[in-house]
């Protein structure tokens, strides 16, 4: 265990650096650079000084290799744009929205994903069935900003039923509405899908025969029995869905007007705010090599047949 | 003995009759699954369409007209769908769309199938050192935020359709790398492989003659799941503005550039919306046959 752990991390720090100098070499080619002369001219001893003072005067790799020794010991810089704040503040401030947002999506579209799932499953060939499969499909394939404008149109415009846009859980929670329902629609068809999948799969076991033949309830067996075995492989499909919903949704963000950290993110290319993108796409980097991790670790708490090295004993 | 076996391969005639072929199965298969005909039927007429744009568009899809701006569907007979806020006709350009998408997700499969190839099967067959890189270069690309590190290397490189289909196929093609990699390993120590070795066939040989046809279907079923992804890559960086350039049309565009006015003009954001959502679903039905009709394993098995 201690090993497979030393294992991942030094992977995932390997990872991490490999992302941070690809991001620093994009970065450092993104037409103008920061500080151009576009806004405010200044003289040119004035643009050396704040050059001098982010060490932009230096050649590339000083640069990247001074960002990498900072970050490691937790420093990750001061935003340009806002000038002297740090880094962790900034993302304090936006990371909320776009972590309640994400957290709100996943926390109706999982659980109603599963039971779905489940119910389609034992309901096979129905009315249900063919509902549930519906909204699996609209919900995997048609795209997040197809969905926000068409709920969007029919929910704000036409039938005037919850507020157009604007992000206001205390004062107007009638405004994350719309915006949760459609973030949470991916996850909810995916797993659905998934569930059903994986539920017919082991219905069809003979160790579900077994049960049933011994008397135990049909409700006992699909929840005891076999949803337990069916939730192995929708374990992976579930993991992805977290860093995904919790680093937010740009597109998302900018249509209901959302003040999350992917609309933060954009406006920070925009504004060639070095320090800003590289952690926010570190964050990300790290976010998900956390749940590949604990989706691996997971599996060998479902399924103790297998190991954690991976393979099936 | 000598009366039993005949009678059993007579037997088995009667029951079975002319053997088909694997094709002809899949193809079988294909044409009984319904959902998978009205896939097809929508992908048909999304790639004719997109084939045809300059025969079928009613007016050219750039041209302006101050006055015939912001007309409504069916408010004009020579504007079936209206026109856009400078006054261009939507349907044209819903149709010219169509082939921007088909290009662009085209291309890119194009690139991310080389990228895929290339490194899967390297890593698959050669294994050591060259399969560690390969492994660690798919783990630095997953890492990537998908969407965002793709606007960084949009603003970077500059919009447009080459760009475009660029950043979306340099970080995609780890999927397709993993794929074949995987395939590959299954088929690196079968006796046909060692025997074709044995023989003196060289490894390119080895890789197009015998590896390439084995893994070629679930390789046609991972592309007819990668197309519309890609497809919805490209709408949603144009639909960021960060994508297709103007004038040219792209259903992404479109409907970015209408959300803003989305409450006077329903059509311009909606149309294209609908276009996009129809063609999408057609191409999960298309693919769910596909894959159903190439590997019936995976038929009651996968959703």
């Amino acid at each position: 265990m201690a090993r497979f752990l030393i294992t991942r991390f030094s992977g995932m720090a390997f990872v991490l650096l490999v992302v941070s100098f690809l991001t620093f070499a994009l970065m450092y080619n993104v037409p103008g650079g920061p500080f151009d002369q576009n806004k405010q001219p200044l003289s040119e001893a004035a643009m050396a000084n704040i050059k001098r003072k982010y060490g932009l005067d230096q050649p590339f790799y000083v640069q990247w290799g001074r960002y990498v020794v900072n970050a490691v010991q937790g420093d990750f810089g001061t935003s340009y744009v806002a000038e002297g704040d740090k880094i962790v503040t900034l993302f304090g401030k936006y990371w909320g929205a776009s972590l309640i947002f994400g957290a709100l999506s996943l926390a109706w579209s999982i659980p109603l994903g599963l039971i779905l799932g489940v119910w389609a499953a034992i309901k096979r060939n129905t009315l249900i069935d063919y509902v549930v499969t519906l909204i699996s499909v609209v919900g995997i394939t048609v795209p997040v900003f197809a969905l926000g404008i068409f709920g969007l149109y029919l929910f704000s415009i036409r039938w005037k039923l919850l507020p157009y846009t604007g992000w206001d859980l205390v004062n107007e929670p009638l405004t994350a509405v719309l915006p949760v329902i459609i973030f949470g629609l991916l996850p909810l068809g995916t797993i659905a899908r998934y569930t059903r999948a994986g539920m017919l799969e082991v219905l069809a076991q003979d160790y579900v025969r077994t049960a049933r033949a011994k008397g135990l309830t049909f409700k006992v067996v699909v929840l005891k029995h076999a949803l337990r075995n069916a939730l192995i492989p929708i374990l992976t499909v579930i993991g992805p869905f977290i860093p995904n919903a919790l680093t937010g949704s740009a597109i998302l963000e900018r249509m209901f007007n959302i003040p999350g950290v992917g609309r933060y993110f954009i406006d920070s290319i925009q504004a060639r705010d070095y320090p800003v993108i590289m952690a926010t796409v570190l964050i990300v980097a790290v976010l998900w090599g956390i749940t590949y991790l604990l989706t691996d670790l997971l599996y060998t708490v479902a399924d103790p047949r297998i190991r954690i090295d991976g393979s099936k004993s | 003995m000598t009366s039993s076996i005949p009678t059993k391969a007579a037997n088995a005639k009667v029951v079975i009759g002319k053997p088909l072929s694997p094709a002809r199965l899949a193809l079988r298969r294909f044409s009984r699954n319904r959902l998978g005909l009205i896939g097809t039927v929508i992908v048909a007429l999304f790639v004719l369409c997109a084939i045809f744009a300059p025969i079928i568009s009613p007016h050219d899809y750039q041209n302006t007209s101050a006055i015939n701006a912001y007309k409504a569907p069916g408010e004009s007979p020579e504007y079936l769908l209206g026109t856009d806020e400078s006054g261009r006709d939507v349907l044209s350009r819903l149709i010219w769309g169509a082939r921007t998408s088909l290009i662009v997700s085209l291309a890119a499969q194009a690139i991310m199938l080389v990228l895929g190839l290339v490194l899967g099967f390297s890593a698959g067959w050669f294994g050591g050192w060259i399969d560690f890189v390969v492994n660690r270069l798919i783990e630095v690309f997953v890492a990537l935020p998908a969407l965002l590190f793709r606007i960084l290397v949009v603003i970077v490189l500059g919009g447009g359709i080459t760009n475009l289909i660029l950043a979306i196929s340099l970080l995609a093609w780890p999927e397709l790398a993993r794929l074949v990699r995987a395939q590959v390993l299954g088929y690196r120590g079968r006796e046909f492989v060692e025997a074709s070795h044995a023989l003196g066939s060289s490894t390119t040989e080895i890789a197009l003659r015998h590896v390439l046809p084995n893994i070629l279907n679930p390789l046609i079923v991972a592309i007819t799941f990668s197309i519309p992804s890609v497809i919805i890559l490209e709408s949603s960086l144009s639909f960021l503005g960060y994508g297709i350039n103007e004038p040219t049309p792209s259903w992404g565009k479109m409907v970015g550039g209408a959300a803003n006015y989305i409450q006077s003009y329903w059509h311009l954001g909606i149309l294209p919306t609908i276009c996009l959502s129809i063609v999408m679903i057609g191409f999960s039905f298309f693919g769910d046959a596909v894959r159903d009709a190439l590997d019936p394993r995976s038929a009651q098995k996968a959703p």
